[in-house]
């Protein structure tokens, strides 16, 4: 039901990729809110009302979707055609069990050590990241679905640390 | 304006000056201010601006802003938007609530009032403040950032139903940052603790270049001055026997000019009662209050992505802000520099009497407020749990879909329940209504796909919308509030409360239509003057052009209902053509080129 046929990466202009330039994003969002929030068409007739709700709406999913890796990585899969299965359990049993054992590293440990192993997940991250372009290069996205559970998954281990 | 603003900005100026206000509709106090150029005005009465928020019943009639002992009602606000049940789990204090009604009422006289229309009324009264030669035609209303849906909802409905169009319902800590921004030229990172009468609110925004972003709000709608109150006359009770046979409103007198007292000096000296209180006994009493404020203040802050190293300034508001405890606290816990030049009972009013003069367009200063949703939404699921559609702090206007499927053969009937909070636990939350779906196509259990869509818009407003995928078929949608407002009943009262006759009101509604459908006119011809051999074809155009000729024949007839249909007959055949131009102006915009060198 998106209003306008264009893509989150259309509206904002920006290359369809794993990492974007987020400060780009930034200006990008303020100059098109600037235009098109419903508060511009207070004194305009109601079909340009409608129609920049729909819009300032659209923006600021856009923005929310385009900031954050995995929503982005989430929304990427969906214009690529690519329909997540719900039902297909994540079966990399090697990250599985790693997954398993960071939790009871983090349970485990001293709040002193939590910085390092932040530290540590965050280079995973980026190796992952790497390897997530080539796989978009690739078309492989079964494989970006996969890798894109474990960037969700590490993002719950770091938030587990700021608790 | 022309679609999509391509028109002169000329053109603004010939719009004649709208009498637009900011409308702070406080707990304790009501304040009504207009800006123009450059200059507020807060009207006043009886030499004061704050305007007491009493409805009090003197012989048959209702009179605002005065105590008349028995038969007054205060802090009204506090009702705002709650159902019975909510109310049996707060305590209101002075107020005598009925609430065998999904809607609590009061009494006063020997009529009981819903808190909407006794609003609505202090609403009335404010603008009958502010007349001058003509009334007030629209104003822009201050609710706490914290509030919720219905309560909001409740807000915009007084307003209609005193006859005031509302041009946007902003936050109060909003506001309080727009008048910093724009009166005081402030920019940076601020945090925004407001404390009012009833409600508190913290909000984490940032100002640059006339640009106010809200980062994260947090809150709490029934902590505020009236609790401290409640706090002191229970100390002073329970320390001067001497009081026990004082009227309430005696106590509560005397508590506020102890507390006022405090808030300049060490010590509180009551004479006529023999009574005193040192600074120290009363922020004992009150820390608890004052140490929730700022552990509220955190976990606004921890939602913000900001850290306390980049907050340039805390910005008070509010008259209870003004305790001592209070910037104690904050010195103490952050060292950041507070700012309250600007007087705190009234920079609310003055930041909405701003943004109402800007979006009346009676102004060509510019501002963009990007305001957030304070409470996640969320649908009920089996085992009573909450499942969000749209988290809290996402930017407004804002939008959510989710697929619901039967779970039964040939079902045509589903019911959803919507709830506004934080808590897994939907008890834990606010119900916002049921709505049922029907008209659902019967297919087997798990086949149908209905695709709801929740939109908020800038007000913080939800409308829910539903489609079948499967056959492609609007679902329609029937929502009932929790709290018994059904659309029939939201008429009746709007009905009821407008004293004008109906023929009047036919009359207004008539003219109504012709400027907006004038304005739909003008806006569409001027855009097919640029830029209709660029996006059109002919049959496209002739299409257009055939609904303009149309309604500008019907606007002849002076028939409302022939108006309206000519009106919405050429939105919807327009759409397309507004799109393409949104489209259009998007690229434009995002590709560097000014709109008017591309049409």
């Amino acid at each position: 039901m998106s209003p306008l046929n264009l893509t989150y990466f259309e509206i904002f202009d920006v290359e369809i990729n794993i990492s974007i330039d987020l400060n780009d994003l930034d200006s990008k969002y303020l100059k098109l809110q600037s235009k098109f929030h419903p508060d511009k068409f207070v004194n305009a007739s109601s079909i340009e009302k409608s129609m920049a709700v729909r819009i300032s709406t659209h923006i600021n999913d856009g923005y929310k979707t385009l900031k954050d890796l995995v929503s982005r990585v989430d929304y990427i899969l969906k214009i690529n055609n690519f329909i997540i299965d719900e039902n297909k359990t994540f079966k990399n049993s090697k990250f599985l069990v790693e997954q398993m054992e960071l939790t009871e590293i983090i349970k485990d440990s001293e709040k002193s050590k939590y910085d390092a192993i932040r530290m540590d997940i965050k280079n995973k991250i980026s190796l992952l990241i790497i390897e997530m372009k080539n796989n978009l290069f690739n078309k492989d996205f079964d494989i970006l679905h996969q890798n894109n559970s474990m960037i969700k998954f590490y993002k719950k281990n770091i938030n587990q640390l700021s608790m | 304006m022309a679609l999509i603003q391509i028109s002169d900005p000329e053109i603004k100026t010939e719009i004649k000056r709208k009498f637009s206000v900011g409308i702070d509709l406080g707990t304790t106090h009501s304040l009504i201010a207009e800006r123009v150029n450059n200059k507020i005005t807060i009207f006043e009465e009886n030499g004061s601006s704050l305007i007491p928020s009493i409805v009090s019943e003197v012989e048959g009639n209702l009179v605002i802003g005065q105590k008349h002992h028995n038969n007054s009602i205060s802090s009204i606000k506090r009702l705002m938007g709650l159902t019975s049940d909510e109310t049996l789990k707060i305590d209101f204090g002075k107020l005598l609530i009925d609430s065998s009604l999904d809607m609590p009422t009061v009494k006063l006289g020997e009529k009981k009032y819903n808190a909407i229309e006794l609003s609505s009324k202090i609403l009335s009264h404010l603008c009958s403040i502010a007349h001058n030669d003509k009334s007030v035609e629209s104003a822009v209303i201050t609710v706490p950032a914290y509030f919720n849906d219905m309560q909001r909802q409740a807000t915009k409905l007084a307003a209609e139903m005193a006859d005031i169009e509302v041009l946007r319902l902003i936050s109060e800590p909003t506001a309080a940052a727009i008048a910093y921004g724009i009166q005081d030229n402030q920019k940076g990172n601020f945090i925004i603790y407001d404390l009012g009468g009833g409600t508190f609110d913290v909000s984490v925004l940032t100002i640059d270049k006339g640009i106010f972003k809200v980062l994260s709000t947090k809150g709490d709608t029934h902590l505020g001055g009236d609790d401290i109150d409640r706090l002191l006359v229970e100390y002073i009770c329970t320390r001067y026997e001497n009081l026990l046979n004082l009227s309430t409103i005696d106590l509560y007198k005397l508590a506020r000019s102890l507390k006022h007292q405090l808030s300049q000096k060490n010590i509180a000296i009551e004479n006529s009662h023999n009574v005193s209180v040192s600074i120290d006994d009363f922020n004992s009493i009150i820390n608890p209050l004052i140490e929730k404020t700022i552990n509220i203040i955190t976990e606004a802050l921890n939602e913000s992505s900001l850290s306390i190293d980049q907050i340039n300034n805390i910005i008070l508001v509010g008259g209870s802000s003004r305790l001592k405890l209070v910037k104690e606290k904050l010195n103490k816990k952050y060292n950041i520099n507070i700012l309250d030049h600007l007087n705190p009972d009234t920079v609310v009013a003055e930041g909405a009497a701003i943004q109402a003069e800007i979006l009346s367009g009676n102004t060509k200063d510019d501002l963009l407020l990007l305001d957030v949703l304070p409470l996640s939404l969320g649908v009920e699921t089996y085992g009573g749990l909450s499942e969000k559609v749209i988290t809290r702090n996402t930017p407004i206007p804002t939008s959510s879909e989710k697929t619901f499927t039967t779970f039964k053969d040939g079902q045509t009937k589903m019911m959803i329940k919507i709830v506004q909070g934080e808590r897994e636990d939907i008890s834990e939350c606010i119900s916002l209504g049921e709505f049922v779906l029907s008209d659902i196509p019967p297919l087997v259990a798990g086949a149908a796909r209905i695709l709801v869509r929740f939109q908020v818009d800038a007000d913080g407003l939800l409308t829910v919308s539903a489609k079948e995928q499967t056959i492609n078929k609007e679902a329609s949608i029937v929502i009932k509030p929790s709290h018994g407002l059904t659309p029939e009943k939201i008429q009746e009262m709007i009905t009821s409360s407008n004293k004008k006759a109906e023929t009047d009101k036919d009359f207004r509604a008539l003219k109504e239509h012709i400027v907006e459908s004038e304005r739909a006119i003008y806006a569409i011809e001027e855009a097919l003057k640029t830029d209709s051999d660029e996006l059109l074809n002919k049959t496209e155009l002739k299409l257009i052009n055939d609904a303009v000729t149309k309604l500008k024949n019907t606007i002849k007839t002076n028939h409302l209902d022939a108006i309206k249909d000519a009106n919405k007959n050429l939105e919807n055949i327009c759409e397309f053509y507004v799109e393409r131009r949104m489209n259009n102006s998007i690229k434009s915009l995002i590709t560097g080129k000014d709109i008017n060198d591309i049409v």
